[in-house]
């Protein structure tokens, strides 16, 4: 039996579906991509198949496009195979009002991600744009460049109180307090709250929970200004910024600035 | 010089707000915009020339969107009428939308990049895990100038707005009816049956409210702002047949017209069986009609 894992994008999935693929031979296994167990499974899988378009923060949502990215990237024979209660005219889609359809042949038809060029058209917002302007440089969706001046303040003060020796109490006065720490960090949250449960959905959902883990870690010292030198004085403070950053970093490698050399080619 | 957009918004400015007054909008892509502050309850004989002629002079110039709060007094039929009031050929340029009772897009309490802030202001504050976070529309309040970025959303959400709630109840209500396939059709008032089940509650009243069967005031009408307030989402469709027409054209209020009938006779009654197949494709029908996105990413 070929096993699919199911992405239900946050709707709820027709039992007649998992009873059409099992007929079909194929046994439908619902994954949770914020959740890190999912991606030893696909070794062993037929394919991925998202239910579409996605549901989440009041809108719907189509992630399909970072989808086939990821699978035409890490595990090119792989299936993406999208599932709808619309009308699509694509050979990896299946109708939810159509299921007789969809025999054992059909699933044997489908593409691999690597042969799939392009995707069908799907209502939703398209978060492979959101991603995007998630690392666009400037603007009010951008999400990196408010942690970028975060982390900026952060990195003089590391360096004047550990390499210059100079007093925190100096520091904090002439470059932290000024910086204006706990706005920065309420700006950064407001954007990133709007942003990363897009993304609950997508397989950079993992990563991204991640990143929300290790902000927890310094809030209590951002919310204060930076006023307390000890977290700052023992580094722990620029390494959750640097954690951060090299996770971001890994994300707009994988998914934007390929995505976006590909496409130029 | 682009187009000239003007947001008129009739709210509770006067008593603690920032009063009546026009704002112009910041950002070099947003030098024709204007949001026009007016503190006008109904009128109780229903007379609406005044902001009618308000609306007029800025239709002259450019695109209008019309916001009236509920809480003063405004309901559905007020729309239809300013409507009619404006030229023919300026009716496209107008759209007109009530707002209020707290699940719009348009406030900053339940937006950070809405534009209405809390008793007749554009500022709020906000609480964020424990935090207080003041939010605000104003760039420059001494010289009465608003956030670029914050017009352009409330712009863009509302001119979308209706594609979107009657997409959003398509795919809402064919997540409900897909718990029951490989059931492809269903016999007279048996939808009706199931939709009545109290855990489809939600879908009945979007159903009945878009084919213009809740009255204002009524029992249920409560229940279902009580469902977007709860939800922060607007579920309800004021006029939709009257907005499609002035929006869309007419093949748009057709469609409309088709496919409420369809979903009042047999979904909502116990006229003929229902197919989701047919059902799907009325929808579509309509969709095509109303042009432009569904979303912005």
């Amino acid at each position: 039996m070929k096993t699919v894992l199911l992405v239900d994008g946050g709707r709820p999935s027709p039992q007649a579906l998992t009873a059409c693929c099992e007929t079909a031979g194929v046994r439908l296994t619902k994954i949770t991509p914020t959740e890190n167990n999912w991606q030893s499974l696909l070794t062993e899988a037929f394919g991925v198949m998202l239910l579409l378009p996605a549901w989440g923060r009041g809108a719907y949502l189509d992630p399909s496009c970072l989808w086939q990215h990821f699978l035409a990237g890490q595990y090119p024979h792989l299936r993406l195979l999208m599932t709808s209660y619309g009308q699509v005219d694509h050979p990896n889609h299946l109708d939810l009002l159509q299921l007789i359809d969809y025999d054992a042949t059909w699933w044997e038809q489908t593409q691999e991600a690597h042969i799939t060029e392009e995707l069908p058209y799907f209502t939703g917002v398209d978060l492979s744009e959101k991603l995007k302007r998630f690392f666009a440089g400037h603007g009010d969706d951008s999400v990196v460049a408010v942690l970028s001046r975060i982390r900026l303040v952060v990195q003089m003060a590391s360096r004047e109180l550990q390499k210059m020796q100079t007093p925190y109490s100096e520091i904090y006065d002439d470059l932290v307090a000024p910086a204006q720490l706990a706005d920065k960090w309420r700006e950064w949250q407001n954007r990133w709250i709007n942003y990363y449960p897009l993304f609950e959905y997508t397989p950079l959902a993992g990563k991204l929970e991640q990143i929300a883990q290790l902000t927890e870690g310094m809030e209590h010292w951002m919310l204060a200004g930076g006023k307390e030198e000890a977290p700052l004085a023992n580094g722990m403070i620029l390494q959750v910024l640097n954690d951060m950053r090299e996770q971001l970093q890994q994300i707009e490698k994988q998914y934007v600035i390929q995505k976006l050399s590909h496409t130029y080619r | 010089m682009g187009i000239t957009r003007t947001i008129i918004i009739v709210w509770s400015w006067k008593a603690a707000g920032t009063g009546e007054e026009v704002w112009e909008v910041t950002g070099s892509n947003n030098t024709n915009d204007l949001v026009v502050c007016r503190d006008w309850p109904a009128l109780p004989n229903g007379d609406t020339q005044q902001l009618a002629a308000l609306i007029r002079q800025y239709t002259q110039d450019g695109e209008v969107m019309l916001f009236l709060h509920r809480h003063h007094g405004y309901f559905p039929e007020h729309l239809k009428q300013l409507i009619y009031q404006i030229p023919e050929d300026q009716q496209e340029q107008l759209r007109c939308f009530l707002f209020g009772e707290g699940s719009d897009a348009i406030y900053l309490t339940n937006d950070p990049r809405g534009l209405l802030g809390t008793s007749g202001t554009f500022s709020a504050q906000l609480n964020t895990g424990g935090h207080s976070l003041e939010v605000s529309s104003i760039a420059d309040a001494e010289r009465h100038l608003l956030k670029g970025a914050h017009f352009d959303y409330i712009w863009d959400t509302y001119q979308l707005s209706l594609r979107r709630r009657i997409f959003e109840l398509k795919e809402d209500l064919f997540n409900c009816l897909g718990q029951h396939l490989p059931q492809l059709t269903f016999a007279p008032g048996e939808l009706y049956t199931l939709l009545s089940r109290p855990e489809n509650k939600l879908m009945l009243l979007r159903l009945l409210s878009f084919v213009g069967r809740i009255r204002k005031g009524s029992e249920i009408a409560k229940e279902i702002r009580t469902f977007e307030r709860n939800n922060n989402r607007t579920l309800t469709f004021d006029d939709c047949g009257i907005q499609l027409e002035t929006s869309y054209g007419a093949p748009a209020a057709e469609q409309y017209a088709l496919l409420s009938a369809y979903v009042l006779r047999h979904v909502l009654a116990k006229g003929n069986a229902v197919s989701l197949p047919e059902l799907r494709e009325r929808f579509d029908d309509l969709l095509v009609q109303i042009s432009g996105l569904t979303y912005h990413s």
